[in-house]
């Protein structure tokens, strides 16, 4: 199936999600696991573009769409599993990590991939972010390619690293939680790879400062 | 303070979770130190190269084909132990004879038929 003949993102079935767009995330898995299946559906909705936003970095492009599905999938067997002790957003970043990191040891093929096909795949949108006053660096298609490109050459914890942390902004308590790796684990490798991150960068961050 | 031990604080630094006291030796080193200053401004400026990437999002929505998935889901779910193993069972035995067929068919099984 291409992806133009899918259902297009305003596409919205149920009825009851404007009433469970409130409500929390506890709440929603208590409907779901008493019954209640459209309660599932306001979790993906709430949860697919973090995850699809992470899963993304971690995976082929190509890849990204289906292996969120799965991500949902995983989460919904295991739902009656989750006891409410990490947050539901840890919680699903913990089974999408599981997803990303199983799949890239079958495929092996994440250094393979071209430049471009990481980039410009029609399975992923650029969403830019309104906010930020950094877009001005960030606006040219050759920073993207260049940052992508060292991502894949990162080891696979690097990656993962600063996915969740400057990709994703999650915590240091919540990447210690995802990952298994303790507070002060996170801490230092996580400044190691952001020191590898930044020696491959180097010589694009001379251009860009070139360039103002 | 030296320069290593100054530049493992870097992120620290910047994400300000260092003590007071690590933040006042970082402070005090990168004040007599232009090369540690060089890194900081380094780290800082691929930080903000990276966060400042756009946000990806899928393109299609994804809940059509994913509802027909979860519903295959909760039905198993639902189903006894005993059902659950002969449900696994019959899908076990469709993939080994699809994957016979592809075997057959990339051995020259059609081919030696025919001649
Ligand atoms: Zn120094």
């Amino acid at each position: 199936m291409s992806i133009t003949d899918r259902t297009p993102m305003t596409a919205r079935g149920n009825d009851l999600m404007p009433l469970m767009e409130q409500e929390s995330d506890a709440v929603l898995v208590r409907r779901y696991l008493s019954g209640q299946d459209s309660a599932f559906e306001a979790l993906f909705r709430r949860y697919q573009n973090p995850i699809f936003g992470f899963v993304s970095r971690m995976v082929r492009s190509e890849d990204a769409h289906d292996l969120t599905q799965d991500v949902f999938c995983k989460a919904m067997r295991a739902l009656h599993t989750y006891r409410g002790e990490a947050k539901f957003a840890t919680w699903l970043y913990r089974i999408a990590r599981n997803v990303c990191l199983n799949d890239r040891r079958h495929k092996a093929v994440i250094r393979e991939q071209s430049l471009d096909e990481m980039n410009e795949s029609p399975g992923v949108a650029q969403v830019p972010d309104e906010n930020a006053d950094v877009e001005r660096i960030v606006e040219t298609h050759e920073t993207q390619r260049v940052v992508n490109d060292i991502l894949t050459q990162l080891t696979e914890e690097q990656r993962l690293l600063i996915t969740l942390r400057d990709f994703r902004q999650l915590s240091y308590d919540e990447i210690a939680d995802v990952t298994g790796i303790s507070l002060a684990n996170v801490k230092s490798k996580l400044h190691r790879a952001r020191n590898a991150f930044k020696e491959k960068f180097k010589p694009h961050l001379e251009l860009l400062r070139e360039g103002r | 303070m030296n320069c290593q031990e100054s530049r493992e604080l870097m992120s620290g630094y910047l994400e300000q979770y260092l003590t007071e006291s690590q933040t006042a030796l970082v402070t005090e080193h990168l004040a007599g130190c232009a090369e540690c200053r060089q890194e900081l401004a380094d780290l800082d400026e691929t930080l903000r190269v990276v966060r400042g990437m756009p946000e990806r999002e899928p393109v299609f929505d994804m809940w059509p084909e994913l509802a027909a998935m979860c519903a295959d889901i909760r039905m198993e779910l639902r189903l006894n132990p005993a059902d659950r193993v002969r449900r696994w069972f019959v899908s076990f035995i469709l993939a080994f004879k699809d994957g016979w067929a592809i075997l057959l068919e990339n051995v020259g099984f059609r081919a030696s038929r025919s001649t």
